[in-house]
């Protein structure tokens, strides 16, 4: 996109309003172009004055302040205390996503013979061929002309863990690969999602039946470009966040921390 | 802001005293009910919590960053649910200020807020609440009004252009 399209969709951009890969088109170009920051900057503080405009209609209750600071709580003690293990936990499961995405994308699989067959994939990767397997997959991606993003879902409230994935790639839908685990009993059907850094959030799916150990497997193309999109929201039925987690880049996951 | 990125109770909550009314009723105003209001509500302290790292205080005040994830959040969950009845969109200006918080920095935002509007013709600010407020995009309204894309958004930076040049001019007084 260069300056003049830029310029076009600024205001909108300003707004919070343009499509997403119009938004990501002008995240990139404002990256470099200085001209084109400040004109960014600008029109976007001017917008920013409307976000006080709305006129007030009561104080928000009591008990929402207890429910906030422990939602914060929850999202920040997976990555304070437990981040080493996490992600060596996540990188087996992603092993097998990658393994589910390498062989086709576009469906959801949460029957029980896949999530056996992903299960065994799990264990296979503990057995000190994780970097191995990402070595293959490095390359069969390296050939595509594509960039991976990685990371692990952490439970918001009670248990549960994931791992996710995203697949960006320049001359096709981008995909997304969700594996979540020891969900059962959550409120079906659990929504995933997946936001960029600006709090814009594009809808992935649901995953409507969980086996039985509160597993499942999802995989999706999404239409439009999911570049800076990073953080993976899953909520059960009534909206709760029961896990989240932010994707890094494929390299930053494939090398452990001890 | 370093007592959030550490998951600072104390900080979280001066926070939440900070700017969870403003948050809330944007949920309200725009999504129509409590429960939405106090999901959006959660949901925002805990992106801020997540992209603490990423606010840079030279490109903006924190109530403009906050507000900013607060309206995106927002928007998309408008442009989500599709077909839902929405409330009256009720702004700073057609009612008397209650003079709810005495925090500089959201009388200042509020302050803003008022000059943006006043600084609008009616056809503008009508412009911009369908798209600010009600997430249109510009090509939405251009088919809505069955006029040329182009003038839409020629008139939506135009609008914003005013904005800007009001805040300036106080910025300057």
């Amino acid at each position: 996109m260069n300056c003049a399209a830029v310029r076009d969709v600024l205001p909108e951009f300003a707004l919070g309003v343009a499509p997403v890969e119009d938004g990501n088109a002008v995240e990139l170009h404002v990256a470099r172009c200085a001209a084109c920051r400040k004109e960014a900057v600008d029109l976007q503080r001017a917008a920013a004055s409307f976000g006080y405009a709305l006129a007030g209609d009561g104080a928000p209750p009591e008990a929402l302040e207890q429910t906030v600071v422990d939602a914060v709580h929850e999202v920040a003690r997976p990555a304070k205390h437990s981040h080493s293990r996490g992600r060596r936990t996540g990188i087996a499961l992603l092993v097998a996503a990658i393994l589910v995405a390498s062989v086709g994308i576009g469906s959801v699989f949460a029957g029980r013979e896949e999530r056996i067959r992903l299960e065994a994939q799990r264990a296979a990767s503990a057995q000190n061929d994780t970097l191995q397997r990402f070595g293959g997959i490095t390359q069969f991606l390296s050939g595509h002309d594509t960039k991976v993003l990685i990371g692990t879902l952490s439970a918001s409230s009670g248990g549960g863990t994931g791992s996710a994935l995203t697949i960006l790639t320049k001359d096709a839908d981008d995909q997304v690969v969700v594996i979540v685990n020891d969900l059962a009993g959550r409120a079906l059907p659990l929504d995933v999602s997946i936001s960029d850094t600006k709090g814009h959030t594009v809808d992935v799916g649901k995953i409507r039946t969980l086996d039985n150990g509160g597993g499942a497997t999802m995989a999706r193309e999404i239409q439009s470009s999911l570049s800076g999109f990073v953080d993976v929201t899953v909520r059960d039925a009534h909206g709760r966040a029961v896990l989240r987690g932010t994707l890094q880049a494929q390299t930053a996951v494939a090398s452990p921390s001890p | 802001m370093e007592g959030l990125l550490a998951g600072d109770d104390a900080a979280i909550r001066a926070l939440y005293a900070r700017f969870a009314r403003p948050v809330y009723t944007m949920g309200l105003r725009l999504l129509g009910s409590r429960e939405a209001a106090e999901e959006l509500t959660q949901d925002v302290f805990v992106t801020a919590w997540l992209k603490a790292a990423r606010f840079d205080p030279h490109r903006g005040r924190l109530s403009t960053w906050l507000m900013t994830i607060a309206h995106n959040q927002a928007i998309d969950r408008l442009r989500r649910e599709t077909g839902v009845t929405r409330p009256k969109l009720v702004l700073v200006d057609e009612v008397p200020e209650s003079a709810q918080s005495v925090d500089e920095d959201l009388l200042l935002e509020r302050d803003a807020a008022l000059r943006a509007i006043a600084s609008l013709s009616d056809a503008e600010r009508r412009l911009v609440l369908r798209t600010y407020f009600r997430g249109m995009t510009a090509r939405e309204i251009s088919e809505d009004d069955g006029i040329p894309l182009g003038t839409v958004k020629t008139r939506l930076r135009s609008a914003l252009i005013k904005v800007r040049l009001a805040n300036q001019q106080k910025e300057l007084s």
